[in-house]
């Protein structure tokens, strides 16, 4: 095994590549934490995905060491990667790259990827694999390790469950729309209050203020907007794959979505525009 | 068309990883479940509790299963594909997916989240009309180590489709280009009458039959991402000597693309 072991500016510890070995825990969760925070996850998190896991070695756990801490650490797995009918291909699957800011701007991810290289050539790895964001692959995958992005067809599908993030989320969404010059002129004159019953979840009250959005229990009182509609034409509204008003317009006249007061609130827009 | 839905048992391993199996095998990008690593990928995540597993039977046959974390990310999540019975399928996707919402409702989960090939019509859209917003989010990324096992390996399974005409011998020149280690600088691909690709890195004669020239950031985009050996020429990616051995080695790099759509499964993440 090739231990690389380069100098360091001028005054500083030297800094070691070298494989995991036992004790070193307690270092590698603090450089995790130090890149990802501490919603990286525990050690008994750790644990599981290192050296709980089936076939784990050592030599997947690489580290950067200066005067006995690490200061960088990079995960790998192995596996056997399926790429189609009768073809299974020995790869290794890297993340959890993390460098603490001290040892930052030194090179150490492209001489981690170049120091582990010949261990995993001789565990017979052909393909090395990562995820990563956009962002993170155009500035390292792709330059300094040569990868390319695979073309897959996993999408991700998210739907709200819970009344309190489905109103965070329209707060936000007033949010945006108190920012409107034509919004905020109304709002000079008055609050808006608009009532959301949407399927699936307690009705709500939207209110837009001069001052800030805000969506709680319906109240009482008379909403100057009532809305009617079915969670999924909400959803498809932040799809983008049309706009917005087009959504709400196609099933407000399919009878999907219903809506009581737009009249009343076009007065009010018009009447604040005369105002001003 | 319902099936019943409770959760896991010890003794469905088998036919939950078998299931998983086949309902992965259209992609390319996942790992073969066995039972040691179905049990640590899921069964003993931190956040997974065997109430977290849920399994769909019918006739007493698992046809599908689901686990989710505590947190509402979906783990994984399989079908069983009859192409026999669509309808049927759709109705157990339905019941699956409302069978995790229920779930993560009771767990107080403000949000559920599924990753799963879009190309798959019926999940997605089960997921679309039960009012899932729906991202390209995956980011998978890949380089080569070992080009001559890779080639060994392709050349094999493609044999069939190799073209049978002469030359049958083909030098395979790289440079590294984007990576920073390659291992390999020069194969000798012989496709008849087996196919054998040897290392020749070191040799100072070979043939020059048919000379292929390229870098591996360009082989990884042929392999990996499908661009045809033609668009490569064109680029000036890629380079073959004589002339007159072009289209054979056009075909030959050709027969190792990957068209098998990816999808990585999120619990095969890292």
């Amino acid at each position: 095994m090739q231990v690389s072991q380069q100098r360091a500016p001028a005054k500083s510890p030297e800094l070691v590549f070298q494989y995991y070995s036992a004790g070193l825990e307690p270092g590698i969760l603090r450089v995790l934490h130090a890149g990802f925070g501490e919603q990286w996850g525990d050690g008994a998190y750790w644990r599981w995905k290192n050296p709980a896991r089936p076939g784990f070695s050592p030599q997947d756990i690489t580290l950067v060491v200066q005067a006995d801490q690490p200061v960088a650490c990079f995960h790998l797995a192995l596996r056997s990667l399926q790429l189609g009918p009768g073809l299974s291909i020995p790869c290794s699957v890297e993340g959890d790259f993390a460098i603490e800011p001290r040892a930052r701007g030194r090179g150490l991810p492209r001489r981690g990827y170049f120091f582990t290289s010949d261990s995993l050539a001789e565990r017979s790895v052909v393909l090395r694999t990562g995820f990563s964001s956009p962002e993170l692959f155009e500035r390292l995958y792709k330059p300094a390790f040569g990868h390319r992005m695979m073309p897959t067809v996993t999408a991700q599908y998210r739907k709200i469950l819970s009344d309190r993030l489905l109103r965070e989320k329209l707060r936000e969404f007033g949010d945006r729309l108190r920012s409107r010059p034509r919004m905020q002129r109304l709002l000079e004159q008055r609050p808006l209050t608009v009532r959301l019953e949407i399927s699936g979840f307690q009705p709500c009250d939207l209110v837009l203020a001069r001052d800030g959005a805000s969506c709680h229990d319906s109240g009482a009182g008379r909403p100057d907007l009532r809305v009617r509609a079915p969670y999924p034409v909400l959803a498809a509204t932040r799809m983008r794959r049309v706009p917005a008003s087009v959504v709400l317009v196609r099933n407000m006249l399919s009878g999907r979505v219903r809506v009581r007061g737009l009249m009343r609130i076009l007065a009010l827009f018009a009447i604040a525009g005369a105002r001003t | 068309m319902t099936g019943s839905i409770r959760a896991y048992r010890t003794g469905d391993e088998g036919p939950i990883v078998e299931l998983s199996n086949r309902s992965l095998a259209p992609y390319a990008g996942w790992m073969q479940r066995t039972i040691e690593y179905w049990q640590w990928s899921i069964l003993r995540r931190p956040g997974v509790s065997p109430a977290d597993v849920l399994v769909l039977e019918s006739d007493g046959q698992i046809v599908g299963y689901a686990a989710a974390l505590q947190d509402g990310r979906v783990l994984d999540f399989s079908v069983a594909d009859d192409q026999r019975r669509r309808r049927k399928r759709r109705g157990f996707v339905k019941q699956l997916i409302r069978a995790l919402e229920d779930n993560a409702r009771a767990r107080g989960c403000d949000l559920l989240t599924f990753s799963l090939p879009a190309s798959d019509q019926v999940v997605d859209t089960a997921l679309r009309d039960a009012g899932y917003v729906v991202e390209q989010n995956q980011y998978f990324s890949l380089g080569i180590l070992d080009p001559r096992s890779l080639l060994l390996q392709l050349l094999s399974v493609r044999r069939p489709q190799l073209p049978a005409a002469a030359p049958v011998v083909f030098t395979l020149e790289l440079t590294p280009g984007n990576y920073p280690v390659l291992r390999v600088s020069r194969l000798l691909i012989r496709v008849s009458p087996d196919v054998s690709v040897e290392n020749i890195s070191q040799a100072f004669e070979y043939p020059c039959e048919c000379l292929i020239r390229l870098d591996l950031c360009a082989l990884t985009d042929l392999i990996f991402c499908r661009v045809p050996a033609a668009a490569l020429l064109r680029d000036s990616r890629l380079a073959i000597t004589p002339a007159s051995s072009s289209e054979a080695a056009c075909k030959l790099l050709d027969a190792l693309i990957i068209d098998t759509p990816w999808h990585v499964p999120y619990c095969d993440g890292f």
